[in-house]
């Protein structure tokens, strides 16, 4: 009888031990998988904004009994590395944790993520060819970086495995026509085109608080694949009263010194998108900070920034389209999919921010309108006055 | 007898002069850095490196258990509010605090069960040949490695097979199964996760998007080629052993009678428990459960069904190892928190370009470099040295941290001489002691042999790395 009961015991036991690890696997099924794909990492304020706009989304999702949600995220740290070799294993870690996580919905943020993860995972419409599309993807995530390697160099010749999930994407500048998101049925998302309007007003204001001529715009960036399409995009806004300059895409700092020379000498006030990728002398990235700050110094008409970090890398004002928008309405896209929306929405972004640094906007004597401090002030980017920066700034070792 | 308590007397005031030189050494070094950084970082930055430098300290000569150094570094960090707790004691809440956990609950019943003693019982009664032995002996302690996790505790697990198998006149023999002990025990720990603690502080230490990957398939996958050739090189060694030694005898029958306590019911659960184990581990992109909780709740299973009692649990756990690794994985963490991985990175310029340059020669001068430093210290320490120094400088390079950091753990934990690994020291303190015959050259010669293998085999390795776009 004693054995009896201590089988019976173990009998039980295990029985337990059955139903729970069936209601975990149960569970874990239900749970709905979303990878989160930032091209940059998390030591850009702009990454973090976006990741805020997701942990809203999420909140929100959750809070109105949305599914229950398993959300990674993989940062591919691109602007760091930018080159070749690394890109291609930044994609090939993120298609390990594809293949091995099998997420529902991938959320990519920022153009690189959209060719080297993105584009592998589209369900294309039977005209769209894809071998074509491959290629140019190829020629323009190599350009400038190294020669057009072979197609299966970055995986571009191998398409994910089905199912496929659904794609949202978020952070893209110009058409997503490149990575062939129009041709396909699972894409949605959203664009973080420039608020051309809120610039132009911007521009209109800083040329009037200015005491020379103003011949006209030029946009600087660096030579990135990103700058590249932003210099694209510049060119095909209307930018009226303005005469807009052909842009510049500087790769050395040698190249960006003369763009900034170039404008001084034509009276062109320059706009600046991007900037973490210009190298040095000795091939070396040179710190956002130290070509801000140059830059700011440098340039004899007012410089506007298209960047969220631009203020706090050294610049003197900014206007951008804010990240949290970027992430909160990706999220929403990922779940509206997840409930099975049949709709896959493109949607544009809404909301900018403004950033200003008061010290150099007295620095330059400019009297601007008011309200872009109260606003900036507001969203917590205004840099107040610093006595220490007008120290630093004139080179005055007091 | 009083020449005895006077040399006795001598070396424990050895003993007592090297410690007081130590702890010496642990509040000088420390205070000497402080004077050279004070003026180049920020006070937190620099009371966090002097305190490390002085753990450190300790760590090298053995002060104290290893586990203290690490938990008083943590503790001092919170009281002078250098690093927040959360980031201090993350490692106590970490996936591979829980895993080790689990892990060394499995290995403590493993300790538990008859199966060796079955084996030696087996090789006894066959009258075993010196080859089968051999055979025996190193398949013990690699099939170990799959399941204990601590070298020194494989090689006390298989220890009882190799003693009744000295002989007292055949110093040659005995060498041989003593090198089969040691390397069987230890030549694969860094290949299979499971294998060794640290491999579970390089897994702490990288960031989760890159762990998740080296789970315990992933990280096989990724040291499979290392593997291959370590094994690979280990059996070829093993055969000319054999071969030379293959007339040795047997254990004699007098020896036979072996008493095996079998709880046969525990031994086939144990088996039951790593079978279901290794089935979880392949089906894990079905199930999706992350491999520390299911070794948990195999851990958990442990004790529903009384596979161990409190107090085998109190005498089989390796404690101060779970509060070791659990002090040191927050190191990455908290470096990062005060910006100073970035900072070490920094301090090895000249690394850099011999990296881009030629990746061989930058592998050959991490290995020199782990070399030189392992002559002095200790493996864990270097191995937490180096892997903060490393790890960053990696990302710098654009190579996966794990290559570097598994580079670094495959050199650090090679050996030559007894001093610089536990399991050999303790291996020869006990032939020692057991005045058993062996050739100190021999086990020195075969330790350079398995020494350049690990090189060979990281070597090799880059080739795979590359194909698997890890550089």
């Amino acid at each position: 009888m004693k054995q009896f009961f201590a089988v019976a015991k173990y009998v039980v036991i295990a029985a337990l031990l059955v139903v729970v690890g069936r209601l975990v696997l149960t569970q874990n099924n239900e749970q709905a998988k979303i990878l989160v794909v930032h091209s940059y990492n998390n030591d850009l304020a702009w990454v973090n904004d976006v990741e805020g706009g997701i942990r809203r989304a999420i909140g929100a999702g959750q809070a109105s009994d949305g599914p229950r949600l398993n959300v990674r995220t993989h940062y591919m740290n691109l602007r760091n590395h930018p080159d070749c070799n690394f890109y291609k294993n930044a994609a090939a870690e993120v298609r390990f944790t594809l293949d091995d996580w099998k997420p529902e919905v991938i959320i990519l943020v920022d153009d690189l993520a959209q060719a080297l993860v993105g584009f592998n995972h589209l369900i294309l419409d039977e005209p769209a060819d894809r071998y074509a599309l491959a290629q140019d993807l190829n020629d323009w995530i190599s350009g400038g970086r190294c020669a057009t390697p072979a197609l299966d160099f970055f995986g571009l010749d191998d398409p994910g495995d089905t199912p496929l999930p659904e794609l949202v994407f978020a952070g893209v500048n110009g058409s997503v026509a490149h990575y062939g998101y129009d041709q396909a049925s699972n894409v949605s998302g959203i664009f973080e085109r420039k608020n051309y309007a809120a610039l132009i007003e911007t521009l209109i204001a800083l040329e009037q608080a200015y005491p020379g001529d103003v011949a006209g715009i030029m946009m600087l960036n660096d030579a990135s694949p990103t700058a590249i399409t932003e210099n694209q995009n510049y060119r095909a806004e209307d930018w009226s009263p303005f005469v807009a300059e052909p842009p510049v895409n500087a790769a050395s700092i040698a190249e960006w010194e003369d763009a900034v020379a170039l404008a001084n000498e034509r009276d062109l006030m320059l706009l600046i998108a991007n900037y973490q990728n210009v190298s040095d002398a000795n091939g070396q990235p040179v710190a956002a900070e130290d070509l801000i700050a140059w830059t700011e110094l440098n340039a004899k008409l007012p410089v506007l920034g298209v960047n969220t970090r631009f203020v706090a890398d050294g610049g003197m004002m900014t206007v951008a389209i804010a990240g949290s928008e970027q992430g909160e309405v990706a999220m929403e896209l990922a779940l509206a999919a997840l409930n099975g929306a049949t709709v896959r929405p493109q949607r544009e972004a809404k909301q900018f921010l403004i950033g200003m640094n008061q010290s150099l906007v007295r620095k330059r004597g400019l009297i601007l309108p008011a309200i872009y401090e109260a606003f900036s002030r507001e969203i917590g980017s205004f840099v107040p006055v610093v006595a220490q920066l007008y120290v630093v700034q004139d080179g005055d070792s007091e | 007898m009083s020449d005895t308590n006077h040399s006795l007397g001598m070396q424990s005031t050895g003993y007592a002069f090297r410690d007081f030189v130590a702890w010496s050494l642990v509040g000088l070094l420390p205070w000497l850095l402080y004077l050279q950084l004070a003026h180049v970082l920020p006070l937190h930055q620099t009371e966090f490196l002097c305190f490390a430098l002085a753990a450190i300290v300790m760590w090298i000569f053995r002060l104290t258990p290893d586990f203290v150094p690490g938990l008083a570094l943590l503790l001092i960090v919170v009281l002078l509010g250098i690093v927040p707790r959360e980031i201090a004691f993350s490692g106590f809440y970490s996936q591979v605090f829980f895993l080790i956990f689990g892990i060394f609950v499995l290995a403590a019943l493993l300790a538990e069960t008859s199966w060796l003693n079955k084996l030696e019982a087996v090789l006894v009664r066959k009258n075993a040949s010196f080859p089968t032995r051999l055979l025996a002996v190193v398949a013990s302690g690699v099939l170990l490695t799959l399941v204990v996790p601590s070298p020194l505790g494989r090689a006390s697990m298989v220890q009882p097979l190799v003693h009744r198998f000295f002989r007292a006149n055949r110093a040659g023999n005995n060498s041989f199964l003593a090198l089969a002990h040691i390397h069987g025990a230890t030549l694969l720990s860094t290949i299979i996760l499971t294998g060794n603690p640290l491999n579970f502080v390089l897994l702490g230490m990288l960031d989760d998007q890159t762990s998740n990957r080296y789970q315990w398939l992933g990280w096989l996958q990724a040291a499979s080629v290392a593997g291959l050739v370590i094994a690979v090189g280990f059996a070829a060694a093993l055969f000319v052993f054999a071969v030379k030694r293959g007339a040795g005898t047997g254990a004699q029958a007098a020896d036979a009678a072996i008493d095996v306590q079998a709880n046969p019911m525990r031994d086939w659960a144990t088996l039951g428990l790593y079978a279901f184990l290794l089935v979880a581990i392949l089906t894990r992109p079905i199930h999706q459960v992350p491999l520390e909780w299911i070794v948990l709740s195999l851990a958990m299973a442990v004790f529903f069904f009384s596979g161990l009692t409190l107090s085998n649990l109190r005498s089989r756990f390796d404690w101060p190892t779970l509060i070791f690794v659990a002090t040191v994985v927050a190191w990455g963490p908290m470096l990062d928190h005060l910006g100073l991985s970035q900072w070490l990175a920094d301090q090895m310029p000249i690394l850099v370009p011999v990296f881009e340059r030629n990746l061989y020669l930058g592998f050959a001068i991490t290995m020199a470099g782990v070399f030189v430093i392992r002559l002095a210290v200790p493996g864990a320490p270097a191995f937490i040295i180096l892997a903060s120094a490393l790890l960053p400088f990696a990302e710098t390079i654009g190579i996966s941290p794990w290559v570097l950091g598994f580079t670094i753990l495959t050199v650090s934990e090679g050996f030559i001489w007894p001093y610089q690994h536990g399991v050999f020291s303790q291996n020869v303190t006990t032939l020692d002691a057991e005045r058993t015959a062996y050739r100190m050259s021999s086990l020195i010669i075969i330790n350079i042999f398995f020494y350049l293998l690990r090189c060979g085999a990281v070597f090799l390795s880059i080739p795979f790395w590359k194909a698997l776009n890890l550089i």
